[in-house]
């Protein structure tokens, strides 16, 4: 055997060595719970310490293997301010799933519906709406795969979990991931419970909690580039052709769908006012509910109910720490409500009668005044919190300049 | 289809040298030659199969002209319109986006035209064919058959980004009957050169792009960079590009070596260069011998007096800016080249005269400087990006120093400040400063700087198409060789390469 070929044999065997052996330890750990690895963490069940990095990725994957009849799905406000309480209090015969996920668009919304409706018998939805979501500008989130869903965007089947072979078991993400999980170099705060929900509430929003989420909206989610309805997609013109398929697709399937806007801070409101989107933010709950109503007509089944948590209540307008230390009761900061006002949101959606202060069921004949109620208490709060309009006002120009 | 993907390494690249050598094995070697076309044409459809017209179309014309050329039919008339029709296609893809803009920027007006997307490799395979009608003219090529020539044109190793092939070099490779038989020595030469090729990009070049892009982003936007920091960025730009390239050029000479051929060398560690004219003859070499041999030496090069020259110098540099885009920006770049390869010449002659000698190691960061300062309009985007980020370096934004040097100001904090001196972190406004990042950092100036580059590494074998050689034979110890330490290393390379392909990026020059 001449140099050449011993070279080569051994060359070929330590290379399979090596990729066998990253696989074998890959799927051993399993650090995106890809494979179905459960760890115990202060009693509950919850997925690898890795699973926040690959959201995307992992939920899916489990919305396959678990197959919800009950799912939430939403921005991360949905997937930080919803607790885990709410699958025990509120979906005790049903297998609830969080399918929510930070910095999502109404395209990966429905996609991501989609995906569930093929993959799970589903009979209820629960669905957070935000207003950037509606941005047809922004990018989808780098770790959103196309591939891995159940279907296409004209729900055909697709050829499932292809490529995330490479992701879980045979990528430097995955080789990185699972050294820190055999290692124990996490965070342990950024565990997610085996029903998608994230297991602790997120800290109390403290002074530059609120200015420095701010910021993110102000320079770059709402404006960079500059926020509007139209998508650079050629099948679809605005955003609101994919809410309109998510409603399609709900009465298509009989699943009892609600929407909700999410309940964010007032100056999270105070942001969209001064960026002059409020008009834009007007018009997207007027378009919204008209959606609805066109298809429920169409259907001939009731419309899908849009609860609206956003506007001024005592939550919402609640005052923001000016003191190194202080903290707020029901925020972690301007764009996310926590925990405790998660259960309100959701014991209101669920129980509540749609009428009350805090959460409105939009209808063509309360919206005009619905919303001259908002813009009247977005009045009276700029009024009453000057300093908080200054700070906002400050940020937008800044930015300006 | 990219070389650093799982399709191309786990099923097209094993698929195509099966059949080859299957194929080759039975004697049917224009059937192995039609096979390699075959995938060739594949590999390029993958992108957008509606530019394999473009590429057959160009094919076809230019054999056809090659052959009236190189017989009773040659006239500079016919070669002077062959070469103003593939002039023709390559401006219209690539540039006359860029023309109508101008023109509507300029005189005021409103052309408005669907943008016209440039066929992959336009640039590349165009310039071959050139030089074959242009050498075809000459008497300087022999006859060969259509699939032959196809092969030439197509080889998919070299076909997206080069090396930028000569028919010379290609043709008579093609004829041997060795070829196509399989070579355990080629296979493992080759691959061994793909691996090393392979890092380079997937590892090396895209774990850079992170800080490249951040500071070329703030760059164009409106936080203002500092001395240090500017050119930190700069440096890496210059890494990621040269190890995306030089990666990508290892890994097509590789490839092409798997199937026995042998492409010539495209680079040879050109940021050791200690002059703008050596770096010329180490950057990208088949695309310089090309504006050499094609454009500088046809419009007079140095035949014609010093003046014409210089004038030769900066035409061939800043057409040379323009191959790589239709874009102010490489232009600019090029006249920036052709104003240090001038500034070199003049500076080589007078310094001759004087007697006057500079030490090795600042000639070397006067060139690494200038290079560095010219990958800034290259890079960026716009015209504005590129004003800030070189007042930066030229420290006209200030200086941030470490913190810990404070300590050593001795009390002048205040009026070093004042002259925007301050202690508060190189990379302030930028980000933190991880010991990862340092590390990888250093590792890039090591691999770059100190490290024999692949063809030194491989010299032994003929890596590369060129028998003389353009290198030094340092550090022999470190040199492959089939034992099983390189094996070893070779296996980890390309494992750790295909671990990051879940990062996966499409190579810088594929672009021009």
């Amino acid at each position: 055997m001449n140099n050449f070929s011993l070279y080569g044999i051994r060359l070929t065997i330590i290379t399979i060595s090596l990729f066998v052996i990253t696989i074998l330890f890959c799927y051993t750990v399993d650090p995106f719970s890809a494979y179905g690895r459960i760890y115990l963490q202060n009693g509950a069940e919850v997925n690898s310490p890795g699973f926040s990095y690959q959201l995307r990725m992992g939920k899916a994957i489990a919305i396959k293997r678990i197959k919800p009849t009950a799912l939430i799905m939403g921005s991360s406000r949905s997937a930080w301010g919803l607790s885990p309480e709410i699958a025990n209090k509120h979906f005790t015969n049903k297998k609830v799933y969080n399918s929510a996920y930070p910095a999502v668009t109404m395209y990966e919304i429905l996609r991501y519906f989609q995906h569930t409706v093929a993959s799970a018998p589903l009979k209820h939805a629960y669905i957070g709406l935000d207003f950037y979501g509606f941005h047809g500008g922004r990018p989808l989130a780098s770790t959103f795969r196309e591939k891995r869903l159940a279907v296409d965007i004209n729900n055909q089947a697709t050829l499932f979990g292809v490529s995330d072979f490479s992701t879980t078991l045979f990528s430097g993400d995955a080789v990185y991931y699972a050294i820190k999980v055999a290692t124990g170099l996490f965070n342990k705060g950024d565990l997610y419970l085996t029903n998608g929900f994230k297991q602790l509430d997120q800290p109390s929003g403290g002074k530059y909690a609120f200015v420095s989420s701010e910021k993110q909206y102000i320079n770059g989610t709402y404006t960079a580039p500059a926020f509007t309805f139209s998508t650079p997609n050629k099948n679809s013109s605005t955003t609101f052709d994919y809410f309109r398929k998510v409603v399609q697709l709900a009465h298509e399937k009989n699943i009892d769908l609600h929407f909700f806007i999410s309940p964010s801070h007032a100056r999270q409101w105070e942001v969209i006012d001064q960026l002059d989107l409020w008009s834009k933010w007007e018009y997207w709950k007027h378009e919204m509910l008209h959606i609805t109503e066109q298809e429920g007509s169409h259907y001939k089944q009731n419309p899908i109910p849009i609860h609206d948590f956003s506007g001024y209540s005592s939550y919402s307008t609640e005052s923001v720490p000016r003191k190194d230390g202080e903290t707020v009761q029901w925020y972690s900061d301007s764009s996310h409500y926590k925990h405790n006002l998660g259960n309100i949101l959701m014991a209101e959606m669920l129980q509540g009668s749609g009428e009350n202060s805090f959460g409105r069921i939009l209808n063509p004949k309360n919206i005009k005044q619905h919303l001259d109620s908002i813009n009247h208490d977005k009045k009276q709060y700029q009024l009453s919190h000057p300093q908080d309009v200054l700070d906002i006002q400050h940020l937008v120009e800044k930015r300006r300049k | 289809m990219l070389f650093n993907s799982y399709e191309f390494i786990f099923a097209f690249l094993p698929i195509t040298l099966l059949g080859f050598y299957l194929i080759g094995a039975k004697s049917h070697h224009r059937t192995a030659m039609a096979w390699l076309v075959g995938a060739s044409l594949f590999f390029y459809g993958w992108w957008n199969p509606s530019y394999l017209s473009v590429i057959v179309i160009s094919m076809l014309f230019n054999y056809a002209v090659g052959t009236i050329l190189s017989g009773a039919g040659k006239s500079k008339l016919l070669l002077t319109f062959a070469v103003a029709i593939n002039l023709a296609a390559l401006a219209y893809y690539k540039y006359f986006n860029f023309f109508i803009d101008n023109l509507n920027n300029l005189a005021d007006t409103s052309f408005n035209i669907e943008k016209i997307f440039l066929p992959l490799a336009l640039s590349f395979f165009t310039f071959q064919q050139i030089a074959y009608l242009i050498d075809t003219y000459r008497n300087e090529t022999r006859e060969y058959n259509f699939l032959s020539y196809c092969l030439f044109v197509t080889f998919f190793p070299q076909l997206i980004a080069g090396p930028i092939v000569h028919h010379k070099e290609m043709l008579p490779q093609f004829a041997k009957d060795s070829l196509y038989k399989l070579s355990y020595r080629h296979l493992i030469i080759g691959f061994s050169i793909f691996a090393l090729g392979f890092f380079k990009k997937a590892v090396l070049a895209d774990g850079t792009s992170e800080y490249v892009n951040l500071t070329f982003m703030l760059a164009e936007g409106k936080t203002p960079l500092t001395f240090f920091a500017a050119w930190a960025g700069s440096l890496c730009y210059a890494f990621q590009l040269y190890f995306d390239f030089s990666g990508y050029s290892d890994m097509a000479i590789g490839i092409a070596r798997m199937f026995g051929i042998i492409l010539p060398m495209n680079f040879n560690s050109p940021y050791k260069s200690i002059n703008i004219t050596v770096f010329w003859r180490r950057w990208h070499m088949t695309l310089s011998r090309f504006l050499r041999d094609y454009l500088y030496i046809p419009l007079g090069g140095n035949r014609k007096g010093k003046t014409r020259q210089l004038i030769n110098l900066m035409l061939t540099m800043v057409l040379g800016g323009f191959w790589h885009g239709a874009g102010w920006n490489f232009a600019l770049w090029g006249l920036l080249h052709g104003a240090y390869l001038i500034i070199h010449n003049t500076w080589v002659s007078l310094a001759k005269r004087l007697g006057i000698k500079i030490p090795r190691i600042i000639a070397w960061w006067i060139t690494i400087s200038a290079v560095l300062f010219a990958w800034v309009p290259f890079r960026a985007t716009t015209l504005d990006g590129t004003i800030n980020l070189w007042r930066a370096m030229l420290g006209m934004n200030g200086f941030y120093l470490p913190k810990w040097m404070a300590s050593y100001s001795y009390g002048a904090e205040a009026w070093l400040a004042e002259h925007q001196i301050v202690f508060v972190g190189i990379f302030h406004n930028v980000g933190s400063t991880k010991l990862m990042d340092i590390l990888w950092f250093v590792l890039l100036f090591i691999v770059t700087f100190f490290i024999p580059n692949t063809q030194q590494l491989m010299h032994k074998y003929r890596p590369v198409f060129e028998k003389k050689r353009f290198y030094t034979l340092n550090k022999q110890k470190l040199f492959w060789r089939p034992n099983f330490a390189w094996a070893f290393f070779t296996a980890f390379l390309f494992v750790y390469a295909t671990l990051s392909l879940t990062r996966m990026s499409e190579f810088l020059y594929f672009q021009f």
